[in-house]
């Protein structure tokens, strides 16, 4: 720079010259004299020079400084993390036990939020809702139209899209609140949480999660059935928490079925990997599912009972059909009764019959059973609970 | 380099010098974050989680020779990362470029000194004309005040590549400024005409 004629320096060289952005910023710089006795030297570069710095000074942007408070409670959280870490890089046998009574303690405290959090459930019930809805913290009420019903929260979770063109807003004042969807009989909803997540909620069900989740443990209770694909994330590990299963996911596809009036709820993993337990007994040892396993707890048991499935059946329900291709009717038949959750009388010598097509899934089994009858030109008979499916005489 | 000393005493264990980092560094990284997102939380999550990075592998950060470079890139990094996790980093062509676009909200937090109103006006204009590997570079040499060889280790590159990043910037904010300042005149010169024919009809 020195060695150069400065003199023929256009406006654009000033404003690449290093020591020149120095100088213009920085008060106390040491190239200061020179460039001070160059201006007086040379007048008539003055213009030039005049504009290089007001360039200099649009291309900068000042900011208002952000709050000593929120640096300060930044700082503060740094430091405590910092001295978990070092914490856990001296442990000793003694800090085991310290460990262990974190863990009663904790499960302790765990017990009385989750008691807390259900009273809190409890007040809102599927069946006295027509529309599925969302219900804010504030008691606020969202209602989502049309059988299938889209959630799809954006920024964070302060937008919220419903059915893909309506957006509402959501104010968060706190730092996340919680969030409740209630989906009445005879519909469902598809939602969007923020970390990506996606969520297919059955009929008769209620969700309930904070919005964003928190960034070191993402939390979801259901009561009803639910098909969820998570979005991964090792950093902040994925529950989810019924009346009686407590599950932690590794990943990925998953569905659960806990409606409390049921006396049996299960899991079934798709995809990936996840750890369940009851949440009755919280000492128990985590049971380890593997793709197309189902877990199964009844209201008396206390360890899952684990099955081997295929897992398309347990997914019917979302896409609103059942789908068959040269299935003999006895598959049929177990699908369907697994769907309503029923038993159905079969004829032996109709077993075999062949069936492809697809089958619209009613609220009530009456009518598909009823359909499935005329095509295949058998009897049907209903008596209360009971269904038979007979060869005409 | 400007934080060299205070880097070498937080790497040997001095609490004082990671603190004075972390407060000589937050405005910066807390606005330069919002060229990427409106997420206020998650910008702040992502200074935490560096300044928690930094002081468990302080020991291992001797090698670090460019301050101003490495905490700026491991920021991007984390921030990046976080927003992609929450698919908040949305393709470049979806949303229109948000990408280190200068939006609503951060404009507001900007006080401009000295410089003339309308000259700020037109540059912040043109710096929208520029691609978002140039609009980078602009913010972190002139608000960021990173040196020529602090960018070039940023960006990965050379340091004439990183001179000549800025220089070409530079030169495109000028030539659209130029443009502007020509259509005026050029329009003063049609306001001119007009007004003489007018006055020839009369």
């Amino acid at each position: 720079m020195k060695n150069q004629d400065l003199t023929s320096w256009k406006v654009e060289d000033f404003i690449l010259d290093e020591s020149f952005q120095r100088w213009t910023f920085e008060t106390t710089s040491e190239e200061s004299d020179f460039w001070q006795k160059f201006l007086s030297d040379h007048p008539t570069c003055a213009p030039v020079i005049q504009e290089a710095q007001n360039y200099l000074h649009a291309l900068k942007k000042t900011y208002s400084p952000v709050s000593t408070e929120v640096k300060k409670s930044i700082w503060r959280s740094i430091q405590k993390q910092r001295r978990h870490v070092l914490r856990l890089n001296i442990i000793t046998r003694a800090a085991a036990v310290f460990l262990m009574l974190i863990v009663a303690g904790s499960a302790w405290f765990y017990f009385g939020r989750s008691s807390n959090l259900q009273n809190f459930i409890a007040k809102e019930h599927p069946s006295s809702f027509t529309e599925t809805s969302i219900i804010f913290a504030d008691g606020h009420k969202l209602p989502i139209q049309g059988k299938c019903g889209e959630i799809n929260y954006r920024n964070q979770g302060k937008k919220i899209i419903i059915n893909r063109h309506k957006a509402a807003k959501q104010l968060l004042p706190q730092k996340r609140s919680l969030n409740q969807v209630i989906v009445p009989f005879g519909k469902q909803v598809r939602i969007k949480l923020p970390d990506g997540t996606r969520m297919w909620v059955n009929a008769g069900s209620k969700v309930i999660y904070p919005v964003p989740f928190k960034t070191k443990k993402r939390e979801i209770y259901l009561e009803g059935e639910a098909y969820f694909e998570v979005a991964h994330n090792p950093r902040a590990p994925f529950h989810v928490r019924t009346q009686q299963m407590n599950l932690r996911i590794i990943g990925t596809k998953f569905d659960v079925k806990a409606y409390p009036s049921d006396t049996v709820s299960y899991t079934v993993l798709m995809e990936g990997s996840l750890a369940l337990k009851s949440s009755q007994n919280l000492f128990a040892p985590e049971t380890i599912l593997k793709p197309n396993q189902l877990a199964q707890f009844t209201t008396e048991s206390r360890h899952p009972e684990l099955l081997q499935v295929n897992v398309e059946d347990y997914l019917d329900w979302k896409s609103g059909h059942l789908t068959f291709k040269d299935d003999s009717l006895e598959e049929v038949i177990r699908r369907i009764e697994r769907y309503y959750n029923i038993h159905i009388l079969l004829d032996n010598e109709i077993k075999q019959l062949n069936i492809t097509g697809k089958l619209e899934l009613t609220e009530t089994p009456g009518p598909i059973l009823q359909g499935l009858a005329i095509i295949t030109g058998i009897e049907y008979k209903q008596n209360n609970e009971a269904y038979e499916l007979k060869k005409p005489k | 380099m400007k934080y060299a000393q205070k880097w070498k005493r937080m790497v040997d264990g001095n609490d004082r010098a990671l603190e004075d980092l972390y407060l000589s560094f937050f405005d910066k990284l807390y606005y330069f974050g919002f060229n990427f997102t409106q997420d206020e939380q998650i910008i702040k999550d992502c200074i935490q989680l560096l300044f928690i990075e930094i002081t468990c592998y302080r020991k291992k950060l001797t090698e670090v020779k460019y301050v101003n470079a490495y905490i700026f890139k491991s920021f991007k990094r984390l921030l990046v990362k976080e927003l992609k996790k929450n698919e908040r980093f949305e393709p470049l062509e979806e949303l229109g470029n948000p990408y280190f676009e200068t939006t609503a909200s951060a404009e507001k937090e900007v006080i401009l000194q000295e410089a003339s109103e309308e000259l700020k006006k037109a540059i912040s204009a043109s710096i929208q004309k520029l691609t978002p590997k140039q609009r980078e570079a602009i913010y972190l040499k002139f608000t960021c005040s990173l040196s020529y060889l602090e960018m070039s280790e940023y960006l990965g590159i050379g340091i004439e590549s990183a001179r000549v990043l800025i220089a070409r910037s530079i030169q495109k904010i000028r030539l659209e400024i130029q443009k502007h300042t020509d259509l005026d005149t050029n329009n003063l010169i049609l306001f001119y005409l007009s007004t003489f024919k007018g006055w020839q009809k009369n």
